[in-house]
């Protein structure tokens, strides 16, 4: 027997938008993988992101039914997403420039890789951003985490902030060197070398000038 | 090598993408290379440390806590359902019971008006209030009868009223 295939997204959007609960469902399994991560790169917490998620969903359920179907459905959740997640790490006040390490690194789990010796420490990797990206505004931090880590192109980023491109590339710039700065200075066993070739470069931003030529 | 963002992915709508633009399949499995491969990662971590950074979305969070996710998204809009029903059984319940009790005062009233005068009750009472055997009213008379029976004999309006009073009557 054949299995079901599985409904196409925008049918799905369409459906639930008629109030179809179990389109909604599946909608919600669907999306919720991007939704946490993306709240948890915000927030560094997973509590936090689980609960900025089920707000999250809890305003798509609601909103759904006055939602555009001619729009992109990803931007609209995105910007719940991470409007959500700024307006929880304004609630929290100013921290400091470096937050405390999370107890709990593996909050997130590494997908497997092959060459254990040559993989790459996720989970240090993890602890470098949550505890670096804590010297960032709100907004620089979900910049940087939209472009870098989500790989969102700048004008998504810039739609789903609803701020300019130019004001995107400007907060990307300053993430970047701030990030830059602490994981050499702070970890440097992730970014060998990496002291040496920048100094020889003689450039404290040697991707930025590339990245919307790219 | 693409230094932003590790291979920016085709938009999946809107504008055309630019000929480099990698779409999210393909970004992971440059990620995931790079993130097994020392000399790739060296290579990143010379044209810009920070980029490193991409490498993250390569992390998920634990399927239980998904799970649970749905769980609580699912409870707190079950529970939000309710209640509305809830309110709207109550509202219906009251409505109905205003407009019975609306059509129920409206029979009685209409059946028995209360401020409707009533000629024929206000001119008994007069007439009883005022009623003296002993010192007859204008318009009353009283006629004995030659055994213990009174006839009282009286009109109020157009009715004429006629009482006997008699214990040896037998009816």
């Amino acid at each position: 027997m054949r299995a079901k295939p599985a409904r196409d997204e925008n049918e799905l959007i369409r459906t639930a938008a008629g109030g179809d609960r179990a389109a909604f469902d599946e909608l919600l399994r669907l999306k919720r993988e991007r939704v946490v991560r993306t709240a948890y790169q915000i927030t560094g917490e997973l509590d936090d992101a689980l609960d900025v998620a089920q707000a999250v969903f809890i305003k798509v359920w609601q909103g759904i039914g006055r939602f555009d179907l001619e729009r992109k459905f990803d931007t609209w959740l995105y910007r719940i997403t991470v409007n959500a997640g700024i307006d929880l790490l304004r609630s929290r006040g100013p921290k400091g420039v470096l937050q405390p390490l999370p107890d709990d690194p593996s909050d997130l789990v590494s997908a497997t890789t092959r060459g254990a010796e040559e993989t790459l420490d996720l989970g240090r990797l993890q602890q470098a951003f949550t505890r670096l990206a804590g010297g960032l505004a709100p907004q620089q931090r979900a910049v940087f985490v939209l472009k870098e880590i989500e790989g969102q192109p700048t004008a998504e980023v810039a739609r789903i902030l609803g701020i300019a491109e130019s004001t995107v590339r400007n907060h990307l710039l300053q993430a970047r060197r701030i990030l830059r700065a602490g994981i050499e200075r702070d970890y440097p066993e992730l970014v060998p070398g990496a002291n040496d070739r920048t100094s020889e470069n003689g450039s404290d931003d040697v991707a930025d000038g590339t990245e919307e030529k790219s | 090598m693409v230094t932003a963002g590790v291979g920016e992915p085709a938009a999946t709508t809107g504008p055309t993408p630019p000929p480099h633009a990698v779409d999210p399949a393909e970004r992971e499995q440059i990620l995931r290379h790079v993130s097994g491969c020392r000399a790739c990662r060296d290579r990143l971590v010379e044209l810009d440390p920070g980029a490193l950074f991409a490498l993250l979305s390569l992390r998920q969070p634990p399927a239980a806590a998904l799970d649970d996710l749905s769980r609580r998204v699912s409870a707190e809009i079950d529970a939000e359902r309710r209640p509305v029903a809830r309110v709207r059984f109550a509202a219906v319940a009251s409505l109905a019971a205003s407009v019975l009790l609306a059509v129920a005062l409206g029979v009685y009233f209409k059946r028995a008006p209360v401020n409707e005068p009533d000629p024929f009750r206000a001119d008994l009472e007069s007439y009883l209030e005022r009623l003296d055997r002993d010192s007859p009213v204008p318009g009353v008379e009283l006629i004995s009868s030659p055994g213990e029976a009174q006839v009282v004999d009286f009109k109020i309006g157009d009715t004429q009223v006629v009482m006997i009073f008699d214990e040896a009557l037998n009816l």
